[in-house]
Parts: structure tokens; sequence; C-alpha cells
């Protein structure tokens, strides 16, 4: 599998353990210590901090909302549903960092025990990355719960079309970076592109890994739909990718680019069930149905 | 795994900048591509707007750790154009993919760095300076290797020709690595992190498009005059397409995050299209980050699109500019399988027919 990431990578590079890290620099030597400015820069990345970082999530959800009415025409009353569910998301992700400062903070000084913050640091840069307020939020759960189904669909068309729009951009994207292996023809290239398009499944995400998910993507359509669109020894080259590639399921669902398999049986999300502490989303579903929107 | 982890963390306090995807504790997971920056230099992008500083990746290739960067080098900054870096000092380069450990520290991008400027010393040894283009020499192979292949697609290229193809390829290769070395030996006598040898700087600038040049010269010879028209607009295909995959890629991260409408989206693009510079292929780059970094668009190519508060989350947005360049290859070449003349099995061609890069730099 390994040989087949690096055939993957876009630049071909050494990964950095082959560099010869230079020891930390403090007033005592050999003291290891990471300032906590460090902490909000890998959280925050470009926003710096946490203040700032919050005023710039706070932007994005407006920008949504804005679309939202823009595509659905809201009343304030669904306006301020959505809000709340919205603040609902930003203080679980606001909590859970500072959940993980204080660990960060607690190790900082210990190199050996530094390494385990990453684990948890690494799932809320996905969350930064991925939008708080994605499928899996509670503001998604409030918005199904509160538009009326012809709102939702116009919402969900906006929001189809634009993933397929992000899904291309992928696929060229991956296509540019295979063929520096294995080059196609112009006419070979936009089959590809048109094939994947029309039969594979929309991701529900994107990101970093979109490479991976791409020859996955196009691993599972099979023999029987890529071979023909290729020459013998293109295939041969990129059948050798293939069955490693299928093999990366798991941790695309684990990043959250595909679907679990419970959801795509329709089982992950119990609607039903009552609201408490380890399902506060449902605080807003318990509301009579009267109450409700149009 | 931990310990090397840490020990990458630390070096975040001194010199070398690592971007990688964080990785859970598990080595059979992929590890995503890595990048290296040999220096970060944190500028505001636009002035006299709370905008998020941009960072300069320069040379994200491989970082030497003997090569260090001037402070506050302004020269740099103001041209980050392509500087690759020595290989000199990486450990285990070439090894097995399979044998590196992932990459922890991607955070480390956004952290602030010490730079240390070099001090002036002898030049190195001829040995060593062959030594060196060698290790350019490798790394560059594979775009070669991607190029060679792409012309054994498009053309039908005579068995008599084919040999005088690749070497004029090689002589490319040759020079470009040389080049390589001989402006680290510069940088190293006068005090720098390299310094230009004006009349190669081109190619130096901008490996594969000099590979691909001089690969175009020396297919006049040998093909048709059809041969080559047919050639060459598949290689236009090939790089408007590349052009087409890296305008949609940084339009459809901005439309995520900002909302935009289709019209939007369209304008933005056309936009783009219109003032396009061939060296933003390099954006292509930045998708493998995801949303994280955004390359330097020029801002007046996107703002005039956005309403004000697209426009406060586009100025925030973390914009990285590539200043190296992509070697382009990576995982499997064709096997040397004799199509062009050379001893076949030379590099060790698999059963599928297929070799992996390690064995020529990966």
């Amino acid at each position: 599998m390994l040989c087949w990431l690096a055939c993957m990578a876009a630049s071909g590079v050494a990964a950095p353990d082959d560099v010869e890290p230079a020891e930390p620099r403090n007033a005592n030597e050999g003291e290891f210590n990471i300032d906590e400015s460090n902490f909000d820069q890998w959280i925050f990345q470009g926003n710096g901090n946490a203040a700032s970082g919050k005023e710039r999530l706070k932007t994005r959800l407006n920008l949504q909302l804005a679309e939202i009415d823009r595509l659905c025409g809201l009343t304030s009353e669904q306006k301020q549903k959505l809000q709340l569910a919205a603040r609902g998301d930003n203080k679980r992700f606001f909590d859970t960092v500072e959940e993980v400062r204080k660990k960060f903070l607690a190790v900082r000084n210990d190199q050996n025990a530094f390494g385990q913050i990453w684990q948890d640091i690494q799932p809320l840069q996905r969350q930064i990355s991925m939008g708080l307020h994605g499928e899996t939020s509670l503001f998604y759960k409030a918005l199904r719960r509160t538009l009326t189904d012809e709102q939702m669909q116009r919402y969900r068309a906006v929001q189809d079309e634009r993933r397929k729009y992000r899904y291309r951009a992928s696929i060229e994207v991956a296509l540019t970076s295979i063929e520096h292996t294995v080059p196609l023809k112009h006419s070979q290239h936009e089959a590809i592109v048109k094939l994947m398009l029309e039969e594979t499944v929309t991701p529900i995400a994107f990101g970093q890994y979109d490479q991976y998910l791409i020859m996955h993507q196009l691993a599972k359509l099979g023999e029987a739909r890529v071979k023909p669109l290729l020459d013998e020894r293109q295939w041969t080259l990129i059948k050798a990718n293939f069955e490693q590639a299928r093999g990366m399921e798991q941790f695309l669902i684990q990043q959250g680019l595909l679907p679990k398999e419970e959801d795509r049986l329709g089982l992950a999300i119990d609607v039903n069930a009552p609201a408490n502490a380890a399902r506060p989303e449902n605080v807003i579903r318990s509301e009579p149905a009267t109450e409700r929107a149009p | 795994m931990t310990a090397t982890r840490s020990k990458i963390i630390a070096s975040i306090a001194t010199l070398t900048v690592i971007t990688a995807p964080l990785f859970a504790a598990d080595d059979a997971k992929p590890a995503p591509a890595t990048v290296r920056a040999k220096a970060v230099v944190i500028k505001k992008a636009v002035p006299a707007a709370a905008a998020a500083p941009a960072i300069e990746v320069k040379a994200e290739i491989v970082a030497p750790a003997t090569v260090k960067a001037q402070p506050g080098d302004k020269a740099a900054e103001a041209k980050p154009a392509a500087k690759p870096v020595a290989p000199a000092n990486l450990k285990g380069f070439g090894k097995n993919d399979a044998a590196r450990k992932p990459a922890p520290a991607r955070a480390a991008a956004a952290a602030r760095v010490a730079i240390e400027a070099p001090l002036p010393q002898a030049g190195l040894p001829v040995d060593q300076l062959k030594q060196i283009a060698e290790q350019y020499r490798q790394q560059l192979r594979p775009v070669l290797a991607g190029e060679l292949a792409f012309i054994r697609l498009m053309c039908d290229l005579p068995m008599e020709k084919r040999k005088a193809v690749r070497a004029v390829g090689l002589a490319m290769v040759d020079e470009i690595a040389t080049t390589m070395a001989e402006q680290q030996n510069r940088g190293r006598v006068l005090g720098a992190a390299r310094v230009a040898v004006p009349a190669k700087q081109q190619a130096v600038n901008d490996p594969p498009k000099a590979i691909r040049a001089a690969l175009d010269t020396a297919l006049k010879d040998a093909l048709t005059d059809d041969q080559l028209k047919a050639y060459r607009e598949e290689a236009g295909h090939r790089k408007d397409q590349r052009k087409q995959a890296a305008i949609r890629s940084v339009v459809a991260r901005l439309d995520g995050m900002l909302c935009l409408t289709p019209e939007a989206r369209d304008k933005i693009t056309a936009t783009i299209e219109e003032s396009w510079q061939e060296d933003w292929e390099r954006w292509l780059q930045m998708h493998q980050y995801g949303d994280q970094y955004f390359p330097v668009v020029p801002n007046q190519l996107i703002s005039v699109h956005l309403n004000p508060e697209q426009r406060q989350v586009w100025t925030g947005l973390e914009k990285v500019n590539f200043g190296g360049w992509n070697f382009g290859g990576g995982g499997v070449v064709p096997a040397d399988d004799g199509w062009w003349g050379e001893p076949i099995g030379e590099a060790g061609a698999d059963v599928n027919g297929a070799i992996f890069i390690d064995a020529v730099g990966f």
C-alpha cells in the first residue's frame, strides 16, 4: 500500500523522518518547551488564536445562513433555530479545544508525552478544515427539522451541485498526478472524468486525502469499466494500484470522506432517541411539531 | 514512533518546518505527501486588512539541514522563484517508501521559525559536488521518466530515433542537476542559501519545463511534421488540463468556504483564466492539503467578485506560495523494457512490467 501511496504523492518528497531533527533551542540547553501560541496556530491555522478563530467561524456561518436564506426565504423563527443549533456546534467545538488545550499544557514540557497530543489535535484540525456545520452537525440536523420539504429540496440541490463541482476538481487534480506516471491521451482523460462523474457516488466531504479517494473510486469501478478506456500498457500500470486502492475504504470512512456502512444502510442517526446529555441535538427536535416553522 | 514524532515537533522551534498531514500511530495507513519548507517567511498578504499572514514556502522538495536561509531575505521574498534544495543531509534518501514512517507535523507549517544565516565557507570538493549533483539527478529522473512515457504514448517514434531522444532528456537532467549543485556551492562560498548561475537559471527555476522543451527540440528531428503536430497538440491539451485543474481546484475550495453562487464561480474562473500565469500550475500542489492552505491568488482576481462578508473570509485565509517546483514524479514508472534502447531490466523491472521510482530516487 505504501508503495502505491508513493505513486499517488504529487510531489515526490521524503518523509519528515528522513530529516535529522534539530534539537529544541531553549534558554536551558536540552529543555523541551512548546509555547502555547503554537497550539492556537495548529488548531486555527491562519486565524492565529481562538478569538480570531471564533470570529472567522462566525463569519462563515453567516455566509451559510445567508445562502440558505437566499435559497429558501427563511422565516425569523427558522433563522433563530438554525443560529441556536450552530451555536451548539461552536460551543461543542470550543469546549473540546479547551479540553485539548489543557492536555497540551500538561505535556508541552514533556518531549516523550508530547507526541500523544497530536491524536487529539488532528480531529480538531479536520473539523476546522471541513467546517463545523456539516452533515453530522447540530446545525444540519436542525436544518432538516426546520426547513420544509420544498426548502430542503432547494438547499440540497445547491449543496449537491457544489459537491459535484468539487468532485470534478478533485478528479482532475488527481488525474494530473496519476498522469505523471501513467500518461493519458486527452480523449482518455476526458473519458475517465466523465465515467467517474457519471458512475461513482459523489463523496460526502473533501480534504487532503482526495487523491486517495479518487483512486479508490476509480478502482471500485473495476476492470470492466476502466480497462476499455486504456491501452494494455496503461492498464497494466494502473491495475497494480487498484488492489491497494480498494483496501483504503476503511481509512477513507475514518476520514469522513466516505459514508460509514451503517449510514449507507440508513441506520446511523436515530432521530427518535430522547434528548439527553449524550444526545443534545435532540433537544431541538423535542419541540412540539406545531411550533415548527412552515 | 512517538519519539520520532516528538523529535520532529521539537525541530519546529529551530529551522525546519515540515508540512505534512497528521497521522495516527499506524504505519500501515497511508502516509500523505509531505512538503518540506526550507524557510517560512511570514508576511502580510494584504496590507491594511485583517488578513492572515501569507506563508511563503520555498524549496518545498527537501530541506537540507546545512543550507539555511538568510533572515529577512528580501530578494528571496520578492522573487519566490524555484529554489530546489540540496538533498545532501537527508537521511535515508531514496529508501523504499514502505520503510518510512508517517509524518506527524502538518500543523507545524503555521509555526513561526527562527532562521539562521549561513556563514561563508570553503567551496565543496569536486567529489562532493558530484555526489550532490547525483542526488539532484535522482530526484529529476522521475520527471524525465514521465515525459518519456508521454512521448511513448503519443508518438510512433521510430526505433532508431528513440535512444537519441532519451539521451537529450538525460543530458538536460544532467545539466540541471549540475547547475543546482553549483548553485549550492556558490551559496556556501558566499554565505547564502544558494547563489544563482545566471546563464542556466531558467532551467533550474522550472526543471520539468526545461526537460519538456529539450525533448520537444529532439522530437523535431525524430518525427515527421504531422507526427510532431499531433504530439504538440496532445501536449497542449495536457497543459490546458493542468491549468483547468489548478483553477477549478482553487475555485471549488473557495466555493466551499465562501458559499459562492454558480455565477460567482464562473466569473472568478474566467478572471483567473484571463490573467493566467504558467507558474500558477503549482497551485495543484496545494490540493493535497485540503482546505488548509490556499495559493497566493492575486487578490484583485477574487475580491472583486465577493460581497463584504465573503471578502472578510477570503482575506483571512492562509495563503501559501509554493516557491519551489514539483518533481511531478513519484510511484510507478514504466519499466525499462528496452523500448528506449536502454539495456532491459537495467533498473529492476518487476513481473508486472513496472518499477518503483525508489530505484531512481523517489
